[in-house]
């Protein structure tokens, strides 16, 4: 673990070797602790796959006694277990919903029902949120479905389309540009302002998948 | 409801305040306004809390007609202001009658200017701000830039006639800080994030080569062109962006992020420009030359407190002013 500015009013602190669920669950017990330790002091904490960065008020907070707070940077991460939530998502996987299934079973030599299998088969960590509100990064999915983002990004992907992108997948909360393959739909909004936090899934929470039928999907509130 | 009706948005005007904060964890950016000082002038000049909402310009061309008696005062980019054809002066709080037609005319210097108004534009805060974001479609009102026709709503305060004048020392700040910049615009950085992975040669395309602002800059982020800077850096995790940082997408050539950038990235970061050098960017225009600076943090410390200092300084004058027009 290293850290480096982040400007003058950030610390960014990198770990050096892959990112992984117990490398998250350290960097989010660290945030914990700083953030009940500087209520006022931290104004924002972004976890990415391998990095926490702590921006602060410098009123409130100097960098050194924030350094001193963080302590020993070798025994950050250790062999914490992800404690976050279980989330389970519904998905409605089906060409009409996810329009690059076939692609997908094409390139991994798989039929389609398989990669369905494989995709809703295993718990993924929710490594970082970003990119758009409530857009979650979530991993690792089968080495088998690791495909290469789409040479071109399509201009608008629906809102709660289900995508991969190497070892990453994730839902898109709202219609947006997508360079992502998408296997399906999920009819739960991702990303509501009414709720406290507005975002359905927070980093350190374990985000399964479960295959519904169109009907399922539409009386669960989704839209075609 | 009483306030100001849009009658022509111009190139495109916003409700901003000083930002969503708190929220970059949940991928919400802050938004907010690019030049916040100017924000907090024209605040300080209407005796308003600095929180408060005004309408950010880009440019020029916004048309508005007040429904109600308002004072208003704009602070920024050196704009023309007109009030019912009569030119008025910026950088000073202004008593606007009911149905009068404010208009935000050309400038040749200078990008943003704010409008504020006295109480603030109350359109519905979200998240605590009342910034609109267009990407996310929240803030402001209905997460949109003004449109024609729009109404937005302003507090409903007394506003006497009688605004104290300020002496125009106002107008010489706002020209220091948008002149005209024929000279190369040097934007000082303090290094950071990836910076220890480049190679010294990508440095040093990046602090001794000048560049340009190219002509797709928006509140998201100032691109920059000049010699393609190659990081070498390729398939980075994503993490977190920052406020001003300096970011090289594989093309090269140096993006600098503002208020309403995405929260994460997965291009390299080299470093974060100081808050007064960014303002400065930010306001600058297409086809303005810049040339980086790599400083240490504690040089910058000192430029940014004896900045800070002088705003300080500077908003304080203002807000006896304000404080009186109460």
């Amino acid at each position: 673990m290293h850290w480096s500015y982040a400007g003058l009013t950030g610390i960014r602190l990198s770990y050096d070797g892959a990112p992984s669920a117990s490398v998250t669950a350290s960097l989010l017990d660290l945030r914990d602790r700083l953030t009940k330790q500087y209520p006022k002091g931290l104004t924002d904490c972004v976890l990415g796959y391998r990095t926490l960065t702590l921006f602060f008020n410098p009123t409130e907070l100097s960098r050194e006694a924030l350094l001193a707070a963080i302590g020993d940077l070798d025994n950050i991460v250790g062999s914490q277990q992800c404690a976050g939530r279980a989330v389970e998502l519904p998905v409605w996987y089906a060409e009409e919903s996810g329009q690059d299934l076939a692609v997908v079973a094409e390139h991994s030599g798989l039929s389609v029902q398989a990669v369905i299998e494989l995709h809703s088969g295993n718990q993924y960590t929710a490594f970082a949120t970003g990119f758009s509100p409530g857009f979650c990064y979530l991993g690792n999915i089968s080495e088998q479905l690791d495909m290469p983002r789409l040479q071109t990004p399509r201009r608008a992907v629906p809102a709660g389309s289900v995508a991969i992108a190497d070892r990453q997948t994730a839902v898109y909360p709202a219609v947006s540009p997508g360079g992502w393959h998408l296997l399906g739909r999920c009819p739960l909004p991702l990303f509501d302002l009414e709720q406290s936090p507005p975002g359905l899934i927070a980093v350190g929470d374990q985000v399964s998948f479960k295959p519904i039928t169109r009907d399922e999907f539409l009386s669960l509130g989704g839209t075609l | 409801m009483n306030g100001l009706s849009v009658i022509n948005p111009g190139l495109l005007a916003t409700v901003q305040d000083l930002g969503r904060l708190g929220y970059l964890g949940h991928g919400i950016t802050t938004g907010g306004a690019v030049d916040a000082f100017s924000l907090r002038c024209a605040n300080r000049l209407l005796g308003n809390t600095d929180d408060l909402a005004g309408i950010e310009i880009v440019l020029a061309g916004l048309t508005l007609k007040t429904t109600c008696d308002l004072q208003v005062s704009l602070c920024g980019a050196p704009v023309t202001l007109h009030i019912n054809d009569e030119q008025q002066p910026i950088d000073q709080p202004l008593y606007v009658e009911a149905n009068s037609t404010i208009t935000i005319g050309r400038t040749l210097t200078g990008t943003y200017s704010y409008l504020a108004v006295k109480g603030g534009i109350t359109t519905p805060a979200v998240l605590g701000s009342r910034s609109t974001v267009i990407r996310e479609g929240f803030g402001g009102l209905n997460g949109q830039a003004l449109q024609p026709g729009d109404l937005l709503p302003v507090a409903d305060l007394p506003v006497p006639q009688d605004v104290p004048k300020m002496r125009p020392r106002g107008e010489r700040r706002q020209r220091d800080e948008t002149q005209l910049h024929t000279d190369i615009l040097h934007l000082r950085f303090i290094p950071g994030m990836h910076y220890d992975e480049v190679t010294e040669s990508c440095r040093e395309t990046l602090c001794e080569k000048t560049f340009s602002i190219s002509g797709a800059a928006n509140r998201m982020a100032i691109p920059l062109s000049g010699n393609p800077i190659d990081t070498g850096l390729t398939k980075l995790w994503s993490e977190a962006t920052c406020l001003g940082s300096i970011q090289v997408p594989p093309d090269g050539q140096p993006l600098v992020l503002l208020n309403d950038r995405q929260t994460m990235g997965g291009y390299p970061q080299l470093g974060v420009i100081i808050p007064p050098d960014r303002v400065r960017l930010g306001q600058a225009r297409a086809g303005q030359m810049v040339k980086l600076e790599a400083i240490s943090p504690t040089t910058a410390e000192q430029i940014v407190w004896l900045h800070d200092h002088y705003e300080e300084t500077h908003l304080k004058a203002l807000t006896s002013l304000g404080n009186t027009a109460l």
